[in-house]
């Protein structure tokens, strides 16, 4: 038999490298956000590339509604919403478009859209910033490149998309157009996955919370648009998005357990009042 | 006195308990500024506010909330205020790419059989979507020249008492 001062010998010796290996793991994962936020660099100029497309193709579809005042009034809005976002790389820029059809439209890179018609059914600053909180958080968890069923990499959620996307040959812009083909359906028919939208109805709550609104805004304005339901103003969103019933319970839920009480948080409906009158 | 199994054993449970030690995942403060509260809910108390970059140790995810140890405290920060990735510089206009992309969508109806890698539309869909839907560059660069300045974000926080 073996002499113990033998055996731990051994054991020392079979240690070292289980040690080194999780000392070098460790390493690698202090060391990780550094090299991703390298990678995810250029990630997100394809993910603006992409979405710019993306967005053409919406402003294609309904046209931009040249009312300087009401967009500045809803980038406002959006801009104090994306002060409290976590994509501060991105620069998000926000858009009406001339339509009465009641949406909001999200683009990667941080193109937002709101209808006109959508503005319409709104009574107060709370629910514009809920919707537009809804479409942040699409922008934010890369709902729509999440669609394109893309393999992303455990450097960074889009290097997937770049992969694709980012060349120059004939076949990457190929892929690019089939890719924004792909997203353009996704918003306009199919619509995202049922749990990206709830998703997306959560963020909505936390982001409006923290950025000062009344998250039960969103709650009425669901409401409210619950009722023109089956109406040729809301033939995309009803076939794009969950049932209403479904999300305001889920708003409800989460307002909840947040501990949310509506009556600390803004609705600011003057304020609303006085933009929309710029809209007459 | 040990035996070589005992020993075996020894070496084997370390091993296995240096390998099961849960990384401390470091998250970084995004939003200008994150409230810190002593529980998963805005009913609770502040502990403090973190401002961006901020770096967070993650402990774990609370519904919409996210668990962190911060200065030693244990306390929540609204999930989607922080991320593993340190917060980047703001991604430049990438106004060069104009042509490119126009040149991508003159080629969609030459080239598309030729890309393999991108996945999911059918080739009736992509007619249909060919035939039906038109882009606005003009309308583009309209959204893209329209910008507030920081100051008249903060007014507007002021005015609406946000």
């Amino acid at each position: 038999m073996r002499r113990p001062g033998t055996l731990a010998t051994v054991a020392l010796v079979l240690l070292l490298p289980a040690a080194a290996a999780a000392a070098e793991a460790q390493a690698w994962r202090q060391r990780l956000p550094a090299e991703s936020a390298e990678i995810l660099s250029d990630d997100i100029t394809e993910e603006v590339r992409f979405g710019r497309e993306v967005a053409a193709r919406i402003l294609g579809r309904y046209g931009l509604y040249a009312n300087t005042a009401m967009t500045r009034y809803v980038t406002l809005v959006g801009q104090s919403l994306a002060r409290n976002g976590n994509r501060p790389e991105l620069t998000f820029r926000f858009a009406v478009l001339n339509t009465s059809e009641i949406n909001g439209y999200a683009c990667p890179g941080g193109y937002i859209f709101v209808t006109r018609g959508a503005i319409e059914k709104m009574q107060d600053e709370s629910e514009l910033a809920g919707v537009i909180a809804h479409e942040m958080i699409h922008v934010n968890e890369r709902h729509v490149v999440n669609e394109l069923n893309i393999k992303a990499t455990e450097a960074s959620p889009v290097a997937g998309l770049a992969r694709l996307i980012g060349g120059s040959t004939d076949a990457a812009r190929a892929a690019f157009s089939q890719a924004v083909d792909k997203a353009v359906d996704t918003l306009f028919r199919t619509g995202y996955k049922r749990e990206d939208e709830s998703s997306a109805d959560r963020g909505a709550v936390s982001l409006s919370a923290v950025s000062g609104y009344d998250p039960a805004g969103l709650v009425r304005y669901f409401e409210r648009i619950n009722a023109a339901k089956g109406s040729k103003t809301t033939e995309v969103l009803d076939k794009t998005h969950p049932a209403y019933d479904a999300r305001t319970a889920l708003l409800k839920e989460t307002m909840a357990r947040d501990g949310i009480d509506s009556s600390a948080f803004r609705t600011n409906r003057e304020r609303f009042a006085e933009a929309v009158k710029q809209m007459k | 006195m040990l035996t070589i199994r005992s020993i075996a054993f020894l070496v084997l449970g370390l091993a296995l308990s240096a390998s099961a030690v849960p990384a401390q995942t470091t998250y970084y403060v995004q939003s200008a500024k994150a409230k810190v509260m002593s529980a998963p809910s805005f009913k609770a108390s502040m502990l403090g506010e973190a401002s961006r970059g901020t770096k967070l140790t993650f402990l774990k995810k609370e519904g919409t909330w996210a668990k962190i140890s911060y200065y030693g405290k244990e306390g929540f920060v609204a999930s989607i205020l922080v991320s593993p990735y340190p917060p980047l510089a703001q991604a430049g206009m990438i106004k060069a790419e104009d042509t490119d992309l126009q040149q991508g969508v003159r080629r969609r109806a030459s080239t598309y059989t030729s890309a393999a890698a991108a996945r999911g539309l059918a080739q009736d869909d992509r007619q249909r979507l060919s035939r039906d839907e038109k882009v606005d560059y003009g309308g583009l660069e309209k959204v893209e020249a329209f910008t507030v300045s920081p100051d008249e974000v903060t007014r507007f926080l002021e005015g609406g008492k946000l």
